[in-house]
């Protein structure tokens, strides 16, 4: 006798599929539905050989030198871009380099077309619309003005990128 | 009793595939390498020696008596070689009696070799040379031409060069 009841409950549950999400409060479904987001870095914003006193300008459609990243998602959904940049390239003691990004020094294509790119202020956040297979590339420039009594050395700095789905 | 418990669970976890990944965020770095400074040295004066009144005397770049300069930076950078105003005199040293001097086509010489000169130009303007191995020589001739009744002494001058990388 009580095996059987068992059985029986045991059935109910698996048929009514949509009755065991309204056990508790439901969460909301992210945007864009239930692709995760993801940010691939694919290459580094690299002002080369930088001399004293000489600024530095790598545009974003720099296909050798301008940063590269490329975002992921449900296609068709809007997500927040947003860079976080560094002031300068920091070198041997305490040396710095000033890094400037102007208002068009950001990129994003929804074709991998670097020369087709929809330029952007990268220091403001931004909402672009992924394209239908999910993917877009993110490029990004910059200046670099090396003081003219520079210390002779290597400079890095990192740029993070976030990116968040918004509603749709 | 427990076995009905554990699918429950189960079932529910699937139900909401999507919580994780709404935001995603990589880094990629910003990099640079600043090179040695420019600097010239002086290796070796003009000397025109001992010149006879009436006589005009020429000294070649390529001659052992010719001023000479030292370049070093980076490389084989591009540099500008810039004499400004070439003096139009020497002064005596005692007086102020002048021997005039001249430069020509051919005054100035540069070479990657001390003492040899590999090309000759016109000081008057400017010149663009590349650096070897950081390394860049100036030569400088010219002529000096005594009156006849050019005061006896010695007489004396600064040439001045000025040399900046160009960028490329």
């Amino acid at each position: 006798m009580i095996r059987s009841a068992i059985r029986l409950v045991l059935l109910t549950m698996l048929v009514g599929g949509g009755s065991l999400e309204a056990q508790g409060p439901p969460g909301p479904r992210p945007p864009g539905g239930g692709r995760p987001l993801r940010v691939d870095a694919q290459q580094a914003l690299d002002f080369g050989e930088l001399l004293g006193g000489l600024p530095q300008v790598v545009p974003a459609n720099d296909p050798i030198n301008a940063g590269r990243m490329q975002v992921s998602g449900q296609g068709g959904s809007d997500v927040l871009v947003s860079f976080l940049l560094p002031t300068a390239l920091d070198g041997p003691g305490n040396a710095a380099v000033p890094l400037v990004f102007g208002p068009g020094a950001a990129g994003y294509s929804a074709t991998q077309d670097i020369d087709g790119q929809l330029a952007f202020d990268p220091s403001i956040s931004n909402v672009f619309t992924l394209p239908q297979n999910g993917r877009g590339t993110l490029y990004l420039g910059g200046t670099a003005i090396p003081p003219a009594q520079a210390v002779v050395g290597s400079y890095a700095a990192t740029i993070t990128l976030t990116i968040s789905y918004v509603g749709n | 009793m427990s076995k009905l418990t554990m699918t429950v669970v189960a079932a529910a976890i699937l139900a909401f595939p999507g919580l994780a990944s709404a935001q995603a965020s990589a880094s990629v770095q910003a990099l640079a390498t600043v090179l040695a400074p420019i600097s010239v040295s002086n290796l070796q004066d003009l000397q025109f020696g001992d010149v006879i009144p009436g006589v005009a005397t020429t000294i070649a770049p390529s001659a052992g008596d010719a001023g000479q300069y030292a370049v070093s930076g980076a490389g084989v950078l591009e540099v500008t070689l810039d004499f400004g105003t070439l003096p139009a005199t020497l002064d005596h040293t005692l007086s102020a009696s002048t021997l005039p001097l001249s430069f020509g086509a051919g005054s100035a010489g540069v070479g990657t070799t001390t003492g040899v000169v590999a090309t000759t130009f016109d000081p008057s303007s400017t010149y663009t040379a590349n650096l070897s191995g950081g390394d860049l020589f100036v030569f400088i001739g010219g002529t000096v031409a005594p009156d006849v009744s050019q005061e006896a002494g010695d007489y004396e001058g600064t040439i001045t060069m000025t040399v900046a990388y160009t960028g490329n």
